[in-house]
């Protein structure tokens, strides 16, 4: 077997289980094999598994796919992109990125929010302006007068600057200035939407001057990555209803990955603000073999079979529950299990080893409550997706939900097991 | 021990931190809250001993401290690091990492230790943060061994490796930079472990 080409990768099982302490830092092949194996399964950088051609497309219509119908049909529509944490989203954004950066009049920005913006301190407007310098990055060295402006404009708004101001500029108050006594007669119109902010309305202003520049593309889709991690859902309602709102008013195509919860209960009324959502279930790999095949092929893509055999690859994939970060993460442990057995291969006893571990990380810290959540779950399959209690389990992927026909729930695979035995434990005590 | 976790002693948590190359960070969930800041200290000197010499060991106090601490300005941390002090974190400080995750991310691993109430805290209130975490394990042989033990585990160790303890000490006096995890606890067991400090 060989990760890479050459002589330089030795076969599994040679040496010893512990490094000799002359050999630590040679390297033997052995540890660098292993290494290459956990790089190769990193699950929280799917840029870098684009890179290296290790995306399989999803089974059925994915996300991407929706994502490119839609906006290469109606380039200024706004879509909402819902799912659980490790479902791909953020691959499912760039693969639908490089698909409409392939349509001549269309440009794309891609945008993950968090890498730039402290997420804690949102307020409306940042998206604009990220677009504006992500877009501004893309436009390159700009001879136009108001370009650089509208440039400047938007770094400045970045960063805060200090605006000076002569006082004799402002002479003696005039009629309608507010420095005299007054009365407010409140509107007799209230507008269904509220008015977007001066300063958004203002970035944008300088954001549709780039997107002038782009001669050769007439349309421009911005995708933000990282809003999924916003629990604040009335603030998330205020970006879509200044930052999308004012995007799409201003003829740009808006994809944003939104938080789970949006989905249920009250807030959901947000996401009929956007012209369509899409939502990214949990790969079904109990009730569905193309999603069980599905996710075995995407470890197959990274890890030969004869390093993870292909009854640890099936194995795992059915521990994963269906989540792709939770597969990558449950393989990257059995092969250190097997690493620190030597083991000739990976097989299903280290992952069986690393889905109880696995499963036991995630129930840490779980409280008598919410395990009796789990336990109706696991029993019965019901779940109320309007108490917060309820949702806080599915945010915390104990519970994974499935859109294979119809909705249905269940508890993550790797703690079923726990369950059981509690539930054991419980009847006998 | 209660937690359920899988067990690693602290040197072999310092073994696989330096040895990590996987995004996300390592955890070490132990028994007893406020000791927390006392294991740090010694995962950060086996780190040492084991070659690390660069490797830091940082208290925080918030979300703001931690991602300063990795960060340092605008770079990340350029050698493996150990960082306590979350026994003071509330709900909101983890909410705030959780927001901040793109933020930790690191060329080199970083190490928690914790108690068992503030990581079933983060698994909570941090859930994206909790899902990059690269591996969690409970701390063992933090609490002293008795006599027996330490006699039981020496003899094991004498048997895997065929080796004799004047042999692994003398090892460990040839090559302090580069020292098996096993051999540092043999070393440990022995008293013997003041070998490993660099020259």
């Amino acid at each position: 077997m060989s990760f890479s080409e050459g002589n330089e990768v030795a076969s599994l099982g040679e040496g010893q289980r512990k490094l000799p302490i002359s050999n630590v830092t040679k390297m033997p092949p052995k540890l660098k094999r292993f290494r290459e194996y956990m790089v190769r399964l990193n699950a929280t950088d799917p840029a870098y598994a684009m890179e290296h051609k290790f995306y399989v497309p999803a089974p059925g219509r994915s996300v991407a796919d929706r994502i490119f119908t839609h906006v290469s049909l109606q380039p200024t529509a706004s879509l909402a992109v819902v799912g659980g944490i490790g479902s791909g989203k953020t691959t499912q954004l760039l693969v639908a990125q490089r698909r409409l950066a392939k349509i001549r009049d269309t440009a794309t920005v891609y945008v993950d929010v968090s890498a730039h913006q402290h997420l804690g301190k949102l307020k409306p407007g940042v998206l604009v302006v990220l677009a504006g310098l992500q877009l501004a990055e893309l436009l390159g060295d700009v001879g136009d007068p108001g370009l650089k402006k509208a440039i400047k404009a938007l770094t400045q708004a970045a960063a805060g600057y200090r605006e000076y101001y002569d006082p004799e500029d402002f002479g003696p108050p005039d009629d309608d200035d507010d420095r005299y006594p007054g009365v407010d007669i409140p509107a007799a119109i209230t507008p269904p939407l509220p008015p977007l902010e001066s300063t958004v309305e203002e970035y944008l202003e300088h954001l549709a001057r780039l997107k002038s520049a782009l001669t050769a593309k007439s349309n421009l889709v911005v995708l933000f990555d990282s809003l999924d991690r916003l629990s604040d859902l009335e603030f998330f309602a205020t970006l879509v209803e200044q930052d999308v709102r004012g995007l799409k008013e201003a003829g740009i195509g808006v994809v944003v990955v939104g938080p789970l919860r949006v989905i249920f209960g009250a807030h959901r009324a947000t996401l009929e603000r956007f012209d369509e959502y899409v939502h990214l279930p949990t790969v079904d790999v109990e009730k569905s073999s193309d999603g069980r095949q599905f996710l075995t092929q995407v470890l197959a893509k990274r890890i030969p079979s004869d390093v993870l055999e292909k009854k640890a690859a099936s194995a795992t994939a059915a521990a994963s529950g269906g989540v792709l970060r939770d597969l990558l993460s449950i393989a990257r442990s059995a092969g250190e299990r097997a690493f620190m057995l030597s083991a000739p291969v990976v097989d299903e006893s280290h992952v069986a080893w690393a889905a109880d571990e696995f499963g036991r990380r995630k129930l840490f810290g779980a409280s008598a409550e919410e395990i009796e959540i789990l336990q109706r779950v696991r029993k019965k399959g019901t779940f109320a997706s309007t108490s917060d209690k309820d949702l806080a389990l599915l945010v915390t992927g104990r519970v994974l939900e499935y859109a294979n026909g119809q909705t249905r729930f269940g508890v993550h695979p790797t703690i079923r097991p726990l369950l059981a035995d509690m539930a054991k434990v419980k009847l006998g005590s | 021990m209660t937690s359920g976790l899988a067990a690693a002693s602290l040197d072999e948590f310092a073994f696989r931190l330096l040895n990590w190359r996987s995004e996300g960070w390592l955890v070490l969930v132990i028994a007893d809250d406020l000791k927390a800041g006392d294991i740090a200290v010694k995962i950060a000197s086996l780190l040492r001993a084991l070659g690390a010499e660069a490797a830091t060991l940082v208290t925080v106090t918030s979300a703001d401290s931690l991602i300063h601490a990795v960060r340092q300005g605008q770079a990340p941390v350029d050698a493996p690091m150990v960082s306590c002090g979350y026994e003071r974190f509330h709900a909101e400080h983890w909410r705030q990492l959780d927001l901040a995750r793109s933020a930790l991310a690191t060329d080199h691993p970083v190490g928690m230790v914790m108690g068992g109430k503030p990581f079933g805290m983060m698994q909570a209130e941090a859930p994206h943060l909790a899902s990059w975490i690269g591996a969690a394990w409970e701390a063992a042989g933090v609490l002293p061994l008795t006599d027996k033990e330490r006699g039981a585990r020496l003899t094991r160790l004498r048997q895997r490796y065929k080796k004799t303890d004047a042999e692994v000490i003398a090892l460990a006096k040839a090559d302090r930079g580069s020292v098996d995890p096993d051999f540092v606890e043999w070393l440990i067991l022995l008293g013997q472990d003041g070998v490993l400090e660099p020259i």
